[in-house]
């Protein structure tokens, strides 16, 4: 091997002995070893034989690993989901127009109370509603009760949100006061007993007028007067409770314009609009977009309530107000047509 | 491109990565195989090259590593490549570069094979391990031949010691013969890196050599 003049560093084994011993014994080591034999003719058929073999037995392993990630990836998914982990990650996936999220758990299986919420809708003639856009007529033109849900039991989610958020018992106070909470709610939603929970919550409420939990012993109270069917009472209560933006109190919220809707459909559409403003829930959407329209109708803004219905009908065809919002605006277009 | 993306390197060549030193820097070994204007077909290329390709991996793997293999790969990157090369280089020297980095990445599969399996198995589907044989100034007797592997295995336990960088850096200057200016080419480096590389290299080199001399002394 021979230098290349334009390098300015020599080979070791080029290089004469006498310099570091430790770059001697190197370059002797490098002198000294064996150097590639010439390889045996490697043929072309070869090649290709050992290509094919190789592409097929590169297959099954990638399958099988393709079908481990998969199969890893699914369960991963699956525990996150049933671990909630997903909710807490993931927005709701329910399409705009409201812009603000909202995190909810939806109970899998809400008792219906039926309550005669929308009787003041319900009750609205055609001349009554509005002269030009008026329903039609005929029994089935009606607004169809409100249904107000109350959940059964707590699903896993809030079961562990409750947990996590309810105060730890620090004091001797709390404690007692977490019992008589406890106590009523387990009367309310376990054991159904809704007299018997709203003497409960009655009793904690005079005992601790400004307790930890005042605020979750109102929003059981409301729950037990709707279960109750005191329906008045129930809507005195929401007057007096200031809402928050969590699900069951954006739910109340909904129930709280039904209620009102029966007197007062211009509260009523108060407590609509702020629902439909932010939530994300298909449910309450529903519920709250058909009650707008149906107070707008009862106040005589045919073309605000026919902006709701036709919003309704374009995202809930199948819903439970359907039929009757269809009725309503052919019956209105046809008004509006005559009125110019 | 850096050295640590040579891997993808080889997958998606450059055009830049294709035209490397002029003939008159071609090593001798190199020298006159094959020049380019005109883009030679797969199986041409295969038969007139294979075997020095082979002698390449060996070199560049030692005596444990399946050379076969190594080809192998070298050139299901060449018919894959062979398109996109437009004869500005000679096809040695970019079949070089091709097999310079088919080693890296078989060595790096079998270091993870290695540390996967806790064994010194290697990843090679055919094992077939090179064959050394003694220079023509070297004794031909039994005793003197076995010294001569013994160095060998050492030298390439040595070399196995160092970074990729700078194993490869140092074989192709050390034992390939290969210049500065081609080793750059071919590492898609600059050359003073490539000096920078050789005197780490055989610094590390010397080390690891002394490191052993005192663990091996009575």
């Amino acid at each position: 091997m021979r230098q290349h003049p334009e390098d300015p560093i020599l080979r070791w084994r080029d290089r004469p002995p006498g310099g570091e011993a430790a770059e001697d014994r190197a370059a002797a080591l490098i002198r000294g070893s064996l150097v590639p034999a010439e390889p045996e003719e490697l043929h072309l058929p070869r090649f290709e034989q050992r290509s094919r073999r190789w592409s097929r037995s590169a297959l099954l392993p990638r399958l099988a690993f393709t079908a481990l990630f998969l199969v890893v990836g699914v369960a991963t998914v699956m525990a996150a989901r049933r671990a909630g982990w997903l909710d807490r990650i993931l927005p709701v996936a329910y399409p705009p127009p409201e812009p603000a999220p909202l995190r909810t758990h939806r109970p899998r299986h809400p008792t219906r109370v039926p309550a005669a919420a929308p009787a003041a809708v319900t009750d609205a003639t055609p001349a009554e509603a509005n002269e030009t856009v008026a329903p039609p007529p005929g029994p089935t033109l009606a607004v169809p009760a409100a249904e107000i849900q109350l959940p059964r039991r707590k699903t896993r989610a809030s079961r562990r949100t409750a947990f996590i958020d309810s105060p730890k018992p620090a004091a001797p106070a709390l404690s007692d006061e977490i019992r008589a909470l406890d106590q009523a709610i387990g009367l309310l939603r376990r054991d159904r007993e809704a007299d018997a929970a709203l003497s409960t919550l009655d009793a904690y409420l005079a005992r601790y007028p400004r307790g930890v939990l005042n605020r979750e012993a109102r929003l059981a109270r409301v729950d037990a007067l709707l279960m109750l069917q005191r329906l008045d009472e129930a809507q005195s209560a929401l007057d007096t409770l200031p809402l928050d933006t969590h699900r069951r109190e954006t739910e109340l919220q909904v129930i709280r314009g039904e209620l009102r809707a029966r007197s007062d459909c211009a509260r009523a559409e108060e407590d609509y609009s702020a629902v439909l403003a932010r939530s994300l829930d298909a449910a309450l959407v529903e519920r709250a977009l058909y009650g707008r329209g149906a107070c707008r109708a009862k106040r005589g803004d045919g073309t605000g309530a026919a902006e709701d219905l036709q919003r309704y009908l374009e995202r809930f065809p199948n819903g439970a107000h359907a039929a009757w919002a269809r009725q309503w605006l052919e019956g209105a277009g046809q008004s509006l047509i005559k009125g110019g | 491109m850096g050295w640590g993306h040579r891997k993808s390197a080889v997958l998606q060549p450059s055009p830049s990565e294709l035209s490397l030193a002029s003939p008159s820097v071609t090593p001798p070994e190199m020298a006159g195989k094959s020049a380019g204007s005109v883009r030679p077909s797969f199986e041409s290329v295969y038969r007139a090259h294979a075997k020095t390709v082979a002698r390449w991996a060996m070199r560049l793997l030692g005596p444990s590593g399946d050379f076969e293999d190594v080809v192998q790969d070298a050139f299901l990157v060449v018919r894959r490549r062979l398109p996109g090369f437009r004869g500005e280089a000679e096809i040695t020297t970019w079949l070089y570069e091709i097999t310079v980095r088919v080693v890296q990445d078989w060595r790096r599969r079998a270091r993870w094979w290695s540390w996967v399996t806790g064994r010194g198995q290697s990843p090679s589907r055919g094992q077939m391990q090179a064959t050394f044989v003694p220079t023509a100034e070297m004794p031909k007797d039994p005793l003197a031949l076995l010294e001569a592997r013994e160095r060998t295995r050492l030298l390439y336990r040595l070399l196995d010691e160092l970074d990729e960088v700078h194993r490869t850096t140092f074989i192709l200057f050390e034992l390939d013969g290969l210049t500065g200016e081609q080793i750059a080419s071919i590492t898609d480096t600059r050359i003073s890196t490539v000096w920078v590389r050789l005197s780490r290299a055989r610094r590390k080199f010397i080390q690891r050599m002394r490191a052993l001399e005192a663990r091996e002394k009575p």
